[in-house]
């Protein structure tokens, strides 16, 4: 037992006790003391330090695009001005003042002229702060089928496009190319059930085929598969004339990016002309054959061709050069009827190279579409003496075929080509045989992977932006162009859109 | 604040309030994730909600400071108070974690969810001991005094055994006690100087004098190696007293070599280091009690000031 009573004890305590601390108290005064000066020390700090310090407001990292401007806010900021217009029912929707400095230096296409402006500003679909790996591009469906689901409400005009609202054969229309049973129009004649055959050879002929024999021997190593030989047909893969563009090393046309992962366009010197030499044989035996450029005019062809059996026949009447000519011949002194002009005969030459080219059995409109012109018939488009009179129609084979989609076929590439070109093969039940067949697989065959991981689909991603872009592949127009100091200062930006700051 | 049994039905609808505000906040974020696929973040209209309501909640946490600072002005009941502090505390934390989005951000952002994190972890942990450490205290410090007055009163406990022990043992007699009066001979005179502003004097209680008791000397070895130690440094003193069972068994030892009249003082003795021994532990108990806000209450107002910082930049860079 104690003592005392807490009566007794309580008659000890001054009666002021509670305006001493106790150390606990003392202790928590001074911790207080020692966190709010840390933390003034901090925001001090940060003041002092200016804009390397503005590193400690922000939300997150910028963007690896962006890592340049993550301590100058004001690169993008305009300061007690929302950046985004669409989030807070506050702020008036419609472009923000800020949207100037994104387009500084990237003036992005419109989406479409008949669309109702949603969303508003560049921050309200790309945003930032996410991370240095974070895509600016990746948007959730949300940004595009709250127009694309329902079309009819968010265009200005009517509109022919059928409404999205996810990746799937309900939910998404057929690709157009499909749906609208497009054909190539590439104007080039090509035949790949003929071409994918071993040697391209026709069942039931005698011929043998080509074999790599037939080929130049610089060119038989490119198509000489493990194990043939020489006297072996040639056989023909998707590979032989489709590469995937990259980077570097290709030289692109027609559209395809360098790294996108598309398809680099087939060229006759590359993938053409190997089989198909554009060459004509000489007058004489004994004299190399005529090269013809690919890509030149007929008329081009034409004086090409005249010149160079006129640079022959020259070289073969050597007698020519020696034979003394008047400055002021006699008129009668050479009868006409006894001797044929040296323009007749090159020109029969020439007419018989361009019979070879153009009606020949290798000739130019194997593959190519001839036009004539003046409103005559092919078969009088050749005439001695005059050059063709027909032009080749300019082949157009898309380099990209999906107008609104994207597709990487690097990304693709552990696939076998067969499974969504099938009628390339010669052995498909549907193989190609006309170049007008559009090989390009329909939507049934993209959502065995693109879409929700089930029993049905693989679980690839499937979300809007896989496939497509908001804006248009339209060159920007109006970008600024900064000197280095201010663009890396971020200081360009900022001036730049003061102009529209109200 | 108690919690449980008889006291739930006064927290029973803040907890029921707490539930419902937070299901509704996820249900909020969840349905607009859902249609973006992100958590929605600070500036987007339920983030933006849920960072006002959630910094509102910090403003009003903090006043409770402030409300114990002005007692007298009567601002609702300490009690309300305080069950707004835990439960509206509470709801802050869910309510900001939606706010951020669920990430860190950048570096400030992250050291105010640290902050957060560290204040209402620290804040639940003392709530916790708050619901039975008292009650302990309550059962196992039945001498328990204001916390603040041990030191003093220890000193006071001191100065009491030493007068008992001079008095027995006959260093001083009766008559020469401090404080003594009229009846100082019958009686040993024991008081404490209090003073409440500018009023000081001394509050006396009286006990029976003891006389000088011969054959004491083990008393007074005893008392100057043991007791007095004991009483000034507690258990950061060297002497056996600072254990029950070996205190016991110390006085029993004692009482054995003492002459019968000199058991009494003995005992008042052994029950002035049994109280010292008692608030040696309610010290202990206070020191866990109330540790917590070593935490909660510092990083509470550095929280509040970066709060405003993070509102300022993020309203200007909006």
């Amino acid at each position: 037992m104690p003592h005392e009573t807490g009566k007794q004890r309580a008659s000890k305590i001054p009666l002021d006790y509670f305006r001493h601390a106790s150390p606990l108290d003392r202790w928590r005064l001074w911790l207080a003391i020692i966190a709010l000066a840390a933390t003034l020390a901090w925001i001090g700090w940060a003041v002092v330090n200016g804009k390397a310090a503005q590193l400690r407001y922000s939300p997150g990292p910028l963007a690896e695009a962006h890592a340049l401007w993550d301590d100058q806010c004001e690169a993008c900021h305009i300061p007690f001005q929302p950046i985004k217009a669409t989030n807070l029912p506050l702020v008036a929707r419609g472009t923000r003042p800020a949207d100037e400095r994104c387009r500084n230096c990237h003036a992005g296409a419109p989406h479409h002229a008949m669309s109702i402006a949603v969303p508003d500003s560049c921050a309200d679909c790309h945003h930032e702060h996410a991370g240095r790996n974070a895509s600016l591009v990746r948007m959730p469906d949300f940004t595009c089928v709250q127009c694309h689901a329902n079309l009819a409400e968010h265009s200005t005009v009517k509109t022919l496009y059928k409404n999205v609202e996810r990746f799937d054969l309900n939910h998404h229309p057929e690709f157009s190319l499909i749906r609208e049973k497009a054909a190539d129009p590439g104007h080039l004649k090509f035949n790949h059930q003929l071409h994918m055959s071993p040697g391209m050879h026709v069942a039931g002929k005698a011929d043998p085929g080509w074999t790599l024999a037939k080929l130049a021997p610089s060119d038989r190593g490119r198509y000489r598969l493990a194990g043939q030989r020489d006297t072996d047909r040639v056989v023909l893969e998707c590979g032989s004339c489709h590469r995937i563009a990259s980077a570097s090393g290709n030289t692109l046309s027609g559209g395809a990016d360098p790294g996108s992962g598309h398809m680099q366009p087939v060229t006759y010197e590359n993938d053409c002309r190997a089989c198909h030499p554009l060459s004509v044989e000489a007058a004489r035996g004994d004299q190399p054959s005529i090269e013809i450029v690919h890509g030149q005019s007929p008329a081009v062809v034409h004086r090409r061709l005249t010149e160079d059996y006129l640079g022959r026949y020259l070289a073969e009447q050597d007698s020519i050069l020696d034979a003394r000519v008047e400055s002021m011949p006699l008129p009668g002194k050479l009868s006409p009827d006894k001797t044929l002009p040296v323009r007749n005969v090159i020109n029969a030459r020439v007419l018989a190279a361009e019979k070879t080219l153009y009606q020949g059995q290798q000739s130019c409109a194997l593959c190519h579409e001839l036009k004539p012109t003046g409103g005559i018939e092919l078969v009088e488009a050749l005439t001695l003496g005059q050059a063709p009179r027909f032009d080749i129609v300019k082949t157009a084979v898309p380099a990209v075929w999906f107008r609104s989609a994207k597709f990487n076929h690097t990304a693709h590439r552990s696939m076998q080509c067969r499974d969504c070109h099938a009628g390339a093969y010669a052995d498909s039940p549907a193989a190609s045989t006309h170049s007008s067949d559009v090989m390009i697989p329909g939507i049934a065959n993209c959502v065995q992977c693109h879409g929700p991981p089930s029993a049905q689909a693989g679980g690839a991603r499937y979300d809007c932006t896989e496939c497509h872009r908001y804006h248009g592949r339209e060159a920007n127009p109006g970008l600024s162009h900064f000197d280095i100091e201010s663009f890396i200062s971020g200081s360009s930006l900022k001036n730049a859109a003061k102009v529209d700051s109200p | 604040m108690l919690l449980g049994g008889e006291h739930w039905k006064r927290h029973r609808n803040w907890c029921l309030f707490v539930v419902v505000a937070t299901a509704a906040a996820f249900l909020w974020a969840a349905a607009v994730m859902r249609q973006t696929s992100a958590w929605p973040g600070g500036s987007s209209i339920p983030g933006f909600t849920f960072g006002l309501v959630g910094g509102g909640i910090i403003v009003f946490e903090v006043l409770l400071w402030f409300r114990k600072q002005v007692r007298a002005w009567r601002i609702g009941r300490a009690r309300a108070w305080l069950r707004a502090h835990i439960w509206l505390g509470l709801l802050s934390f869910p309510l900001l974690v939606l706010h951020s989005g669920f990430h860190l951000g950048g570096s400030l952002s992250t050291v105010l969810m640290l902050l957060l994190v560290i204040v209402v972890l620290s804040g639940i942990w003392g709530l916790a001991l708050q619901q039975w450490l008292p009650k302990y205290m309550l059962d196992q410090v039945s001498a328990e005094t204001i916390y603040s007055q041990i030191d003093q009163l220890s000193i006071q406990l001191l100065h009491e055994a030493r007068r008992l022990v001079d008095v027995v043992c006959g260093t001083i007699d009766s008559a020469g006690i401090e404080g003594a009066g009229e009846e100082a001979g019958e009686h040993l005179v024991v008081g404490a100087v209090r003073a409440a502003g500018r009023v000081r004097g001394k509050v006396l209680e009286t006990r029976a004098a003891p006389e000088a008791i011969s054959g004491c000397e083990p008393l007074r070895d005893f008392f100057a190696t043991q007791v007095a130690p004991f009483l000034e440094h507690g258990n950061k003193s060297r002497s056996v007293l600072r254990l029950p069972g070996r205190a016991s068994q110390a006085f029993q030892d004692l009482a054995g070599r003492l002459p019968k009249p000199a058991h009494e003082p003995l005992a008042t003795l052994e029950d002035f280091c049994n109280q010292k021994r008692q608030w040696e532990q309610q010290k202990r108990l206070h020191f866990w009690l109330h540790n917590w806000l070593w935490l909660h209450f510092p990083l509470s107002l550095a929280l509040l000031v970066l709060m405003f910082v993070h509102a300022w930049a993020a309203v200007k860079f909006w």
